[in-house]
């Protein structure tokens, strides 16, 4: 099949379809060509005459490929053909910006009244507004993945690498918080570890008042480091599925090509 | 009974599916060999581009008419085969007294000329 790449590669070109339809029918076509040629050539043709005879049986005009195209298509792609490309970029804006402040409002919410989060560090809230559009970076690639079904190479890994960068701030904010915490309460440790060291006999109620306030410390900054440390690997889980599902699109865009 | 009528804008359409139809009435075959058949059959006067195939047979797919299957022949070598299904059987019967009603109509008319 390798022999009809480059008609292949035509077709392919102009056929707008998603995968894996685009790659059944390439298939097929693939292979009718090859039993065809390999027809010529018991017929006695020459290789160069069968290869002339299939380019001309096998080319497809403009009106061939819509068909095919029109068959295929996704019930939700042909709706979305119907409106122009300002309408289109228009509602995908507004529903990017209505999940923005859907994710937000819930973040400030379990942040504002979850006991967990909200004894957490400050630092809670930029964690927070990361996950934030780490998710809405999420739902604006699975529409062009998988309901849009935009398929085309060029700007298939468009958008992945925010995921991995979004992880990485994630973690970064949270043990930048955690030293900043640590700064802040540096000179209380020191006073209370001086006092109960040197203090003979510390009161009950001191040592416990320096017990107290470690704990309140501990339960700040692990609940920013864990809700930190949260963020970044769902972030980085978004980025495997979707990398993921755009391998598997680039290599059913390419295999079929390159079969021999 | 109502004859089935030819519409002249699918003129070619509706001969192009009753003549994948009638190919596949008596066993299945690959795309390409549809049309090798058609144009052996016809002795050459049904020249078909098998570029314009993949569009019928996945149109008669879609509605019912033929069913397609992919076979496995050899390592990495899949090939799709059409079947036709009993829907399909009924239709191109039925389409075959349209078509005869459609040239005895089409000779009655161009007979004028002679």
């Amino acid at each position: 099949m390798r022999r009809f790449a480059q008609l292949l590669i035509r077709i392919n070109e102009k056929l707008d379809l998603p995968q894996p339809q685009k790659s059944k029918i390439l298939l097929e076509i693939a292979a009718d060509m090859d039993e065809l040629f390999n027809i010529y050539l018991k017929r006695g043709e020459s290789e160069a005459d069968a290869m002339v005879k299939i380019e001309e049986k096998f080319s497809m005009d403009d009106e061939t490929i819509n068909e095919l195209i029109a068959l295929h298509d996704s019930g939700f792609r042909k709706f979305l053909d119907r409106l122009s490309m300002q309408a289109q970029t228009r509602w995908e804006r507004l529903v990017l910006l209505v999940s923005f402040l859907m994710i937000s409002f819930a973040c400030m919410r379990a942040a504002t009244t979850t006991d967990f989060l909200s004894t957490a560090s400050k630092f809670i809230y930029p964690i927070m507004a990361i996950g934030s559009i780490s998710g809405v970076l999420a739902i604006r690639k699975f529409y062009h993945l998988y309901l849009k079904k935009e398929h085309e190479l060029r700007t298939l890994r468009k958008g992945l690498i925010p995921f991995l960068v979004l992880a990485g701030l994630s973690l970064f904010t949270a043990i930048f918080g955690y030293f900043v915490e640590l700064a802040l309460t540096e000179d209380k440790f020191l006073w209370y570890g001086q006092y109960l060291f040197f203090t003979i006999t510390p009161r009950v109620f001191d040592v416990y008042g320096g017990i107290i306030y470690f704990i309140q410390w501990m339960m700040k900054t692990s609940a920013m480091i864990i809700t930190g440390i949260f963020v970044a690997i769902v972030s980085a889980m978004f980025w495997h599925i979707f990398q993921n599902k755009v391998s598997k699109i680039e290599v059913a865009e390419t295999s079929i090509l390159l079969k021999n | 009974m109502k004859q089935p009528t030819i519409e002249i804008p699918t003129l070619t359409k509706k001969c192009n599916e009753s003549l994948i139809l009638a190919i596949l009435y008596k066993e299945k075959k690959h795309g390409y060999q549809l049309a090798l058949e058609i144009e052996e059959k016809s002795e050459g006067l049904f020249k078909f581009n098998h570029g314009t195939l993949y569009p019928i047979l996945h149109k008669l797919e879609k509605e019912g008419l033929i069913k397609g299957s992919w076979k496995n022949e050899g390592p990495k070598r899949k090939r799709k085969y059409y079947s036709i299904t009993e829907k399909g059987r009924k239709y191109v019967r039925s389409q075959y007294d349209g078509w005869q009603a459609f040239f005895t109509q089409f000779f009655e008319i161009l007979g004028e000329v002679k």
